[in-house]
């Protein structure tokens, strides 16, 4: 076979390959975009559903949510007599 | 032939110079506008919003934060039945059916905003209606989880005349910079089905996060002297009312609340002089409260010392064309300066004013904050200035002495005596404890000293001046026993026109407690009580009341020391 049909079918064979390769990445990225975009979507569902559970664990955390809701369960505030959470003395002074 | 093969050589280096011309042309003249043009068809330029930071309690809960909450929008062209949906709109938000129906008729419009603020279940209500031609749009929004508490010290979030978040007042205003964050943008390149290509996706440049910052604000003392205060002043049939808690060691503000106040998430609906934070804005005559500082400045510069005996306290003093009476018109000849603090001897004090001399007492009180702004980190701070030392007149020094004809915001009252319970050292007061970047970095604001207005010494003296003030003065029976407390009772008078009217007043009570190992310094004002003008049966209450549960959530015990 003459040396220069030998570098044509190399250089054909080189083309071919290298279309090929650009097919399957090409093919590999454009799904790539589907996935990213259902990535993103669970990703934006999340962050809404983390904003809203943890609005509401606020709301029942406030101090005025609390305190109102002691007071519909009855709760009064005792001003005479008061418990104060001192660090208890230790074993051996406490007789 | 051969002018042949020359022309058609010819030929063909004019086609390829003149695509060579055109190449150079597009890819070198036009570059810029062709990629440009080439880039609008498949990328986007998006712009990313930072969040705005929150602002946090010392406990780490935030006082004001973000939601998200959505804005209604119709497009008029798509709307089948815009009175049927005004109407439904309308029984969902209770607003009146006729706004909706306007907007809905502008014409030529595709878009219109119907409704702001539509939490995430009225949302999906409406969603399942399936409504033609409305759609929703996700903006954030500022959420304060304590609703309006601690409202003039937080501020609010409104916009500027770009349409963009910007915080006014309190916190938010003072802090906006940190807390709003940078936009950032980010280029994306789409497919034929507008779908994002991975591989093409830029970075996000420029974006930052709002800082957030934790504030020195005790959530339970906050609650609880907003609690206190609010009924005080119903109690007591006072037109307003402030109150703060100080950590006199570090200048750490534990609480700040004044009334009335306004709602942070409708401020809009409120008069815009309740916006500004009457504590570091506004100034007032302190009355009694007034008399510790001067009594220290006595003591420190060795005039006097606790057993000193008036010599002018028999009966009202003469100062020029004026005579000083005390606030009840009983007087105490040979009384001794423990004693002046525990009568609220106003004769007392013009004692002391006249022993220090005009020079030595303007420099304390400077030392003690008076005539100059705290610092505080909080926007729109005052502070009245020293008038020029020949305008000031012997009645002018006889009256400051027990804090009359002098004006100071309480603020500077608040820092100016946290120095006694700090002995003797004035720190600036501040809010912020630190602030959080968002790379997760935490930048610590340390505690500041300003002055030592007076000595250790001297701050150990007037303290137990102050304990027997409230031992055995007129807020005695107010008092919480089995604790050791410092503080003045103060009733002054205010001025309307060039005059003091006798029946209009602002009753205060400032102090601190444990006496022995000061945790907190709180500053009670009531402008204008009406069931009783005095300090001693309005502030004084509430102070001891607002006490009684400081002292509780320290866990500090009462001791026997029960004088």
């Amino acid at each position: 076979m003459k040396r220069s049909t030998v570098i044509l079918g190399i250089c054909i064979f080189g083309t071919i390959c290298l279309s090929l390769v650009q097919i399957v990445f090409s093919s590999a990225f454009a799904t790539d975009g589907i996935d990213l975009t259902k990535l993103q979507s669970t990703q934006a569902m999340l962050e809404r559903e983390n904003s809203l559970l943890k609005e509401k664990i606020y709301e029942q955390a406030s101090l005025t949510t609390i305190s109102q809701e002691a007071k519909n369960m009855g709760y009064v505030e005792d001003q005479k007599s008061r418990m104060v959470l001192s660090s208890p003395l230790p074993i051996a002074l406490n007789q | 032939m051969k002018w042949r093969f020359v022309a058609v050589l010819i030929f063909f280096l004019a086609s390829f110079l003149g695509i060579w011309g055109r190449l150079f042309y597009w890819q070198i003249v036009k570059a810029d506008e062709l990629s440009a043009a080439g880039q609008a068809q498949y990328a986007q330029h998006l712009e990313i919003a930072p969040k705005r930071g929150d602002i946090l309690a010392s406990d780490g809960f935030p006082l004001a934060t973000n939601k998200l909450t959505y804005l209604l929008y119709a497009d008029p062209h798509s709307v089948k039945d815009p009175k049927s949906l005004s109407d439904t709109l309308s029984g969902i938000f209770k607003e009146d059916a006729a706004s909706y129906s306007a907007q809905l008729s502008i014409p030529d419009r595709v878009w219109v905003p119907l409704q702001t603020s539509v939490s995430q279940e009225v949302k999906e209500q409406i969603e399942k209606m399936n409504l033609p031609g409305i759609g929703f749009e996700e903006t954030p929004q500022r959420f304060y989880p304590e609703a309006s508490m601690a409202a003039q010290l937080l501020g609010f979030v409104g916009k500027d005349e770009n349409g963009e978040d910007k915080g006014y007042f309190g916190i938010e205003g003072y802090y906006d910079r940190q807390l709003r964050g940078r936009i950032g943008q980010v280029t994306v390149i789409r497919d034929a089905f507008g779908r994002q290509i991975f591989s093409k996706l830029t970075g996000n440049s420029g974006q930052q996060n709002g800082r957030s910052i934790t504030l020195n604000i005790d959530r339970v003392i906050q609650f609880t002297l907003e609690q206190k205060l609010k009924s005080g002043i119903d109690l007591y049939g006072a037109q307003s009312g402030m109150a703060a808690v100080m950590d006199p060691k570090t200048g750490n503000i534990l609480a700040m609340a004044s009334f009335p106040s306004f709602d942070e998430r409708f401020y809009w609906q409120y008069d815009s002089g309740l916006y500004k934070n009457p504590l570091i804005t506004d100034t007032y005559e302190p009355g009694s409260t007034f008399k510790p500082l001067v009594m220290s400045a006595g003591l420190d510069a060795n005039v006097i010392t606790p057993k000193t005996q008036c010599t002018i306290c028999s009966g009202p003093v003469t100062v020029g064309d004026y005579d000083i009476h005390t606030w009840d018109d009983k007087y105490f000849p040979q009384t001794t300066m423990t004693d002046v603090m525990q009568h609220s001897d106003n004769t007392g004090m013009v004692f002391v004013s006249e022993k220090l001399g005009i020079d030595r007492m303007l420099t304390y009180l400077q030392k003690f904050g008076i005539w100059q702004t705290t610092g505080i980190d909080l926007q729109g701070e005052f502070s009245p200035d020293l008038k020029p030392k020949n305008q000031w007149y012997p009645i002018d020094v006889a009256t400051t002495s027990f804090g009359q004809g002098i004006a100071v915001t309480p603020m500077q009252l608040l820092d100016g005596f946290a120095a006694i319970a700090n002995n003797g050292a004035r720190m600036e007061p501040h809010l912020v404890a630190s602030v959080q970047t968002s790379d997760m970095q935490t930048i610590t604001i340390p505690p500041k000293k300003l002055d030592q207005p007076i000595s250790e010494q001297t701050a150990k003296v007037m303290t137990e001046i102050l304990v027997n003030a409230v031992n055995k003065g007129e807020a005695k029976w107010a008092r919480l026993k089995g604790y050791r407390i410092a503080g003045k009772t103060g009733t002054a008078s205010i001025p309307v026109n060039g005059h003091y009217d006798a029946t209009k007043t602002i009753a205060s009570f400032i102090g601190f407690a444990p006496a022995e190992d000061p945790k907190f310094v709180m500053l009670v004002v009531l402008n204008k009580p009406t069931t009783s003008i005095y300090g001693a049966e309005t502030a004084a209450p509430i102070w001891f009341d607002v006490a009684r549960d400081i002292l509780a959530h320290y866990n500090i015990a009462p001791t026997n020391d029960d004088q």
